[in-house]
């Protein structure tokens, strides 16, 4: 049986770093799955800010040349 | 003019000798380089020290300045770089085995820069892997040694930047800062650190962390000395995607202003709910100073400030996953374990989440626009917590995890996330002899103000003469 943290198995988040295109070993997965919740959390608390109004903010936006 | 330490001295003090020829840039340079020897096995500032280069440039200086070509104020003054700034030539490791055969094939556009103005390149400083961590240890190539204490960290990443400016062994130095890389530095080793906003000066040449969130700028023991090698480094660069085309103001243009009239905003959340009474103490008497030195203070509610934090962590370690993304799959073994569990971590962030996490971030921009429309700075502690042992944050051998450093970046990476100036510098000390950090905070593209309060601050509080216990 898979160990469960949070949501997720260590099956559903070695799924997940495999369609990322990294493969991790079980085990690895298993050593890793406190961090994968704190990644989780902080994305949560994201999730609860309303965002509805908000566009993504574009830090590569093109450029007007104000020299001109 | 009077005598001077070289190894502490500003740009402002050095400047007018090298130019009158009073004092020469291979003396200066040969000081940075007796102190180095001297000093580098007790610091670890430097990944790399360019003896013979720098020497050369320093000749080429004094010959220029003898035939009449002065360049300005950074002409002949030793300069540390970042080792993931690239120096044609040279390796750029990103403090990570990984890189350790990585040679530039030219300049970054900051190195070019500084090249031109005549600085001096002394060396390559020390980082955290990847800069990717708080904490200032890096098991590839030890940490660096915080010279106000040999036993404590500098913080990370730019950990030698800081080590190398702080303990007297380069006059300035360049760091990068992506949730507070340059400003946790200066504020544990008691120098100045200027995060620039966003796209003022250019990243090309230099290793990516986070592409939203990476930023460049100047280490300095004074305030002014930043706003003299951002005269010098600021400006639009079509070799930086994200580099902006706002006009570039004299940063040295308010230096002497003062406070009068300057309005100061001290935010009523977040920064002062879960921070060392030492260190809540030293800001708020320095917020203090500035009131009695003429600024108007007033406090500020922002109670969605905390989640500045958590968005600029949701943005890095997602672009850090994507950066390293080929490392991750080909090359983890070679990782140290802290820097690799979190890139793997990283890998699972759904496109969805990054998406909404930029939306938040827009969200979070506004809200602080807001908040600071009717003020010039907004002042913090930099760090909220006393400078935690080496030690206390190395993991043990194998471990990915180590007790100490977990709640430095909780203050600066706000301003990562907005792409505001942010200023760190000095504004006390802790009873055991350790530097206080204070930041001050700007509106986008107002380094002036940012820089006109700080060294305000410098000149009433009269913090600078204090050196660290060395040697």
């Amino acid at each position: 049986m898979p160990t469960f943290h949070g949501n997720s198995s260590i099956n559903d988040r070695q799924r997940d770093a495999a369609r990322a295109g990294v493969d991790l070993r079980e085990e690895r997965v298993a050593e890793l799955m406190g961090r994968f919740d704190d990644v989780e959390a902080n994305m949560a608390a994201i999730r609860a800010i309303g965002v509805d109004a908000f566009e993504p903010h574009a830090v590569f936006a093109p450029k007007t040349n104000i020299q001109d | 003019m009077p005598e001077i330490d070289l190894s502490y001295a500003s740009i402002d003090e050095l400047a007018p000798r090298i130019r009158s020829g009073e004092l020469s840039p291979v003396e200066l340079t040969q000081a940075s380089l007796d102190r180095i020897e001297r000093l580098e096995p007790q610091l670890n500032a430097f990944l790399e020290v360019f003896t013979e280069g720098a020497l050369a440039q320093a000749r080429e200086a004094e010959a220029e300045i003898r035939s009449g070509s002065y360049k300005g104020p950074l002409h002949g003054i030793t300069i540390a770089l970042k080792d993931l700034i690239d120096v044609e030539g040279t390796v750029t490791t990103g403090g990570s085995t990984v890189l350790k055969d990585n040679m530039a094939t030219s300049d970054a556009t900051v190195t070019r820069l500084l090249k031109e103005a005549g600085s001096i390149i002394i060396g390559k400083a020390a980082l955290v892997e990847f800069a990717m961590g708080a904490t200032g240890v890096n098991p590839h190539y030890g940490p660096s040694h915080n010279p106000w204490n040999i036993d404590r960290i500098c913080c990370g990443s730019s950990m030698g930047s800081a080590a190398a400016v702080a303990g007297g062994l380069s006059v300035g130095a360049l760091g990068s800062d992506t949730g507070g890389s340059i400003r946790m530095p200066a504020a544990v080793t008691g120098i100045a650190g200027l995060k620039p906003t966003y796209g003022r000066i250019s990243r090309a040449g230099v290793l990516d962390l986070s592409w939203s969130c990476d930023h460049v700028g100047p280490m300095t023991r004074t305030v002014a000395d930043c706003a003299h090698m951002m005269n010098v480094l600021a400006g639009y660069d079509p070799a930086d995607p994200a580099s902006s085309q706002q006009p570039v103001p004299d940063f040295t243009s308010e230096l002497e202003r003062g406070f009068k009239g300057l309005r100061v905003g001290v935010p009523k959340e977040f920064f002062f709910d879960d921070v060392d009474p030492e260190i809540e103490a030293a800001v708020r008497a320095g917020i203090d100073l500035m009131e009695r030195e003429g600024a108007s203070v007033e406090e500020v509610s922002m109670p969605w400030v905390a989640l500045g934090r958590t968005i600029n962590s949701g943005l890095l370690v997602a672009e850090a996953a994507a950066v390293h993304r080929s490392v991750i799959q080909t090359r983890a073994a070679e990782l140290s374990p802290a820097i690799r569990a979190r890139l793997e971590s990283a890998i699972i962030v759904p496109a969805v989440d990054y998406i909404d996490t930029q939306r938040a971030r827009r969200k979070f921009i506004e809200q602080m626009d807001d908040a600071m429309s009717d003020l010039d700075v907004l002042i913090t502690p930099s760090v909220p917590i006393q400078t935690p042992t080496i030690a206390e944050c190395t993991p043990p051998p194998g471990s990915a995890d180590a007790p100490g450093g977990g709640a430095l970046t909780q203050f600066t990476g706000v301003f990562d996330t907005t792409g505001q100036p942010s200023l760190s510098m000095n504004c006390g000390f802790t009873k055991d002899g350790m530097p206080i950090g204070m930041m001050i905070n700007g509106r986008a593209f107002d380094e002036v103000s940012v820089l006109r309060a700080g060294a305000a601050f410098e000149r009433a509080a009269g913090l600078l003469e204090r050196r660290p216990p060395i040697w």
